[in-house]
């Protein structure tokens, strides 16, 4: 037995065959290999904008990752003497591209992240860890060292001051921080910044409250602080420095620092930036030439207030106050009431001390204290107690004390107000409770509970409703409506013009009636009314017998006669308009036989 | 057989006499009210409470929300607050809330103490505490009257619709609806949380919840001041409860003040 082996031979139609598969499979293999290759050529690279800075001035790494639609960056590297600031973007761009005859489509992500030189030096930069193809992947930037040195030029054109600042205070104490700006008055500055990066970061210093630093010039230039906010810079006269004259701005506030320990100020800088390049026109963007003036980073250390010496009636103030006093009455009669204002003023912390309780001093155990109303604005402090005399003894209303601590001798010293003399008359048996209330130790800053409530004559009833039927009202309610619609619609739709005119009939008879007195517009405007009524045009009721038409239509008795007035008045109208003899009958009388003809018959 | 006319006349008899057998406790609530309030003025805030509480004994707890009940309880909760005691004086206010909860006194009194406790507001800050207190403004009674009356107008914005129809009767039923839907949110909150018997935690540093009553039992949680609670049974000095978190254990009584009354 032989097997059937087909001998294939170049020429034979099978031989095209297979050489046609080899050639079609070498093509695709061809069109496929590009395609395989761009699958795997996802890639990461970060730039940065320079190699050489200046101290102050932010520079960007750029970092592109192609072909990964996932890719992120996670975390920043961290550098002394540099900031980097938060990852920007990415952007996504895609475009098509032709690779081996065929069309692929790529796309790239794009980064920038801002890196502040804050110090003088050469940084290497580690390499940056980008999460890529599903893995993360180290990618170095290059160049990999940034080198910034001082900007010269700006120290020379530019200005940047936080003068007088102290180097140590004591928790609580508060102190002026001044900040100075400034650029050579020649300079054509379009642009200005600043960077505090110790501002409102740093642990337990905190602006005093208050109505702020008021200007004296009262011409104010918001300067941005961080690329975050405005400060008001108040701008102030020119001034002759290094032989030249240069514009100044300054902001002044007053800051606390609450906690003891070190306040460490970084590197401060003020950017500004002239125009450069000529004229300006509608198609050029300006360019800027930028100055980088910088204050180095300095510290303030905060000392704890010491506890010897310290009294037991010291509430917290720190600083140099002044106290006033004043009374609402020096001649009030025993058991009235009278106010006491006290205020202090001066270079301390105002807003956190805590303030005398009179309650709690002998010298004012002549008085009733009800309570008092705490408030402070800027660097004053002012308390208003309630005062009650007990009787006539007393003559004055007593120092009230403060102690404070003085930053200055690092001692504590009492402050006092001036007495007040009154004359206090009447007196007797007081009973201040019933008057102003049992006294409290503690009442809360001038609050107190409200009065009792009355109960004679009180409603004493309930209100109880029950609403269990509630959502059967619901379901009643949405039946019923559907019910009522179904029914008033079966003859016919209530909102059609004939509906709407047969309803309005009777106003627009009466409306018609009241403008003419005339026989003839009289009938007509009937004619009209019975027309709307019937739902037909009012041509279709000239020299018609309305008790007809009612009979037609089934009308009751009442109906018909109702149909019998209305015609016998019609009648009436008529003979009058052409006969001229009769007398017209009266609108009111035409009303109510209108309104009897359409309460009683119905189309 | 009696006569009708003598029917007639034990009828009217009857009619005229039941508002005086109503009036009776009132009248005793009143006399009890003055004597409090005297109490207070003195200064004898124990005689005031008690003779307050005596006089809330003799209403109908049962019978819904009222003023009367509100007042007397606000000023079991001043007598409180003066006696010293300044969580009991809360239990209290809270209480009176329950019939009277837009009242300016009770509130006002409640956030005073609550201040000089320094405890936190009652009803929080933002929109959704604003929102809920405005839920909760209303009795139950109000609220159901609240939700009656949207349905009352839904009712004739639907009946005109009904009968006149057109597009103007529509709006004015979808504004119906949306009114009546808006009106009947505070029944909607006590459906979904009824009104029922609670008690407030007055130990000023809270309160342990053990899993039995007696003293050494196993601690289960802490209960903060102020922390309401539903008291479920009692036994002795002890009162079985379940938190808002639906935990039960037992608190003991004395460190609770009901504000179901």
């Amino acid at each position: 037995m032989h097997a059937c082996i087909p001998q294939t031979h170049p020429g034979s139609v099978a031989g095209l065959t297979r050489r046609f598969r080899l050639a079609w499979s070498l093509l695709l293999a061809c069109l496929l290999l590009p395609l395989a290759h761009a699958q795997d050529s996802v890639t990461a690279k970060a730039n940065l904008s320079t190699g050489l800075a200046r101290l102050g001035e932010t520079v960007q790494i750029q970092v592109t990752v192609e072909n990964d639609n996932r890719a992120e960056i996670r975390g920043v590297p961290q550098v002394p003497g540099l900031r980097f600031g938060a990852v920007m973007g990415p952007s996504i761009s895609s475009f098509m591209e032709s690779t081996g005859g065929r069309m692929v489509t790529r796309s790239m992500l794009r980064w920038a992240i801002p890196v502040e030189a804050t110090e003088v030096g050469e940084f290497t930069l580690p390499e940056l860890t980008v999460w890529v193809g599903g893995q993360e992947r180290n990618v170095k930037i290059t160049p990999s060292t940034l080198k910034v040195v001082k900007d010269v030029q700006a120290d020379e054109l530019g200005l940047l001051e936080l003068p007088n600042l102290p180097t140590t205070v004591y928790e609580g104490q508060p102190f002026e921080l001044r900040l100075r700006v400034g650029w050579v008055r020649r300079l054509n500055v379009r642009k200005a910044s600043l960077t505090l990066p110790w501002w409102n970061s740093l642990p337990g210093m905190m602006q005093v409250k208050g109505p702020g630093f008021q200007p004296q010039t009262g011409q104010v230039q918001p300067l941005m602080v961080n690329g975050d906010f405005d400060l008001p810079f108040e701008v102030r006269p020119d001034e002759d420095l290094r032989g030249e004259p240069f514009r100044v701005f300054e902001f002044r506030t007053t800051v606390i620092a609450t906690r003891s320990g070190r306040l460490d100020f970084a590197t401060s800088t003020f950017m500004f930036a002239e125009e450069v390049g000529g004229q300006r026109s509608r198609f050029t963007q300006p360019s800027y030439r930028e100055y980088y003036a910088t204050v180095p980073a300095f510290s303030i250390d905060v000392l704890r207030v010491p506890e010897k010496g310290r009294p037991l009636e010291w509430g917290g103030a720190v600083g140099e106050l002044t106290a006033e006093r004043k009374v609402s009455s020096r001649d009030v009669s025993a058991g009235e009431s009278m106010q006491l204002e006290v205020t202090w003023t001066g270079m301390a912390n105002v807003e956190f001390f805590d303030t005398p309780d009179l309650k709690k001093l002998d010298s004012f155990s002549g008085f009733r204290v009800l309570g008092h109303e705490d408030s402070n604005i800027g660097m004053e402090r002012r308390v208003v107690y309630d005062l009650v005399p007990l009787s006539d003894e007393v003559t004055q209303v007593p120092p009230v004390p403060l102690w404070i601590f003085d930053p200055a001798t690092a001692a504590f010293k009492k402050i006092e107000t001036e007495p007040v003399p009154i004359r206090v008359t009447g007196g007797g048996d007081l009973n201040l409770d019933a008057a102003f209330g049992p006294e409290q130790e503690n009442n809360g800053g001038g609050r107190d509970l409200m009065d009792l409530l009355p109960v004679a004559g009180v409603q004493a009833g309930s209100q109880a409703a029950s609403g269990k039927w509630y959502f059967a009202g619901w379901a009643g309610l949405l039946l019923g409506w559907l019910v009522l619609r179904k029914a008033v619609r079966r003859h016919g739709d209530p909102d059609s013009v004939l509906a709407r005119a047969r309803r309005r009939a009777l106003r627009d008879l009466d409306r018609a009636l009241a403008g003419s007195g005339e026989p003839l517009p009289m009938a007509h405007a009937v004619q009209r009314f019975l027309a709307q009524r019937s739902g037909e045009p009012a041509a279709a009721w000239v020299g018609r017998d309305p008790v007809v038409w009612a009979q037609q239509h089934g009308a009751s008795e009442a109906g018909c006669k109702a149909a019998e007035r209305l015609n016998a008045l019609l009648g009436q109208l008529d003979a009058a308009a052409f006969a001229r003899s009769a007398q017209t009958p009266a609108r009111g009388e035409l009303l109510a036989a209108a309104k009897d003809f359409a309460r009683e018959v119905h189309a | 057989m009696v006569s009708f006319s003598k029917q007639v006349l034990v009828l009217l008899l009857g009619c005229w006499l039941l508002p005086l057998a109503f009036s009776a406790p009132v009248q005793d609530q009143e006399r009890l009210s003055q004597e409090a309030e005297e109490a207070y003025r003195r200064g004898e805030y124990e005689q005031a409470t008690t003779l307050w509480q005596d006089a809330l004994a003799l209403s109908n707890a049962e019978a819904g929300t009222s003023a009367l009940r509100g007042h007397l309880l606000y000023n079991l909760g001043n007598a409180a607050e003066r006696a010293g005691e300044p969580l009991r004086a809360l239990a209290w206010y809270q209480a009176a809330l329950r019939h009277l909860p837009r009242d300016g006194h009770i509130r006002h009194n409640r956030d005073f103490v609550r201040g000089a406790q320094g405890l936190p507001p009652a009803d929080g800050d933002g929109l959704g505490a604003t929102l809920r207190a405005g839920l909760r403004a209303f009795t139950p009674a109000e609220s159901a009257w609240l939700a009656y009356g949207g349905l009352a107008l839904l009712a004739l914005a639907l009946g005109y619709e009904a009968l006149r129809g057109g597009r103007t009767a529509r709006r004015l039923a979808w504004l119906a609806a949306g009114l009546a839907v808006l009106l009947a949110l505070p029944r909607v909150r006590w459906m979904l949380a009824p009104p029922g018997p609670a008690a407030m935690v007055i130990a000023e540093h809270g309160s342990s919840l053990y899993s039995e009553p007696r003293g050494d039992a196993q601690s289960l949680v802490k209960l903060e001041a102020t922390e309401l609670v539903e008291p479920l049974d009692h036994w002795n000095d002890w009162t079985r409860v379940r938190t808002r978190s639906g935990q039960e254990g037992w608190v003991s009584s004395v460190r609770l003040q009901d504000i179901w009354y």
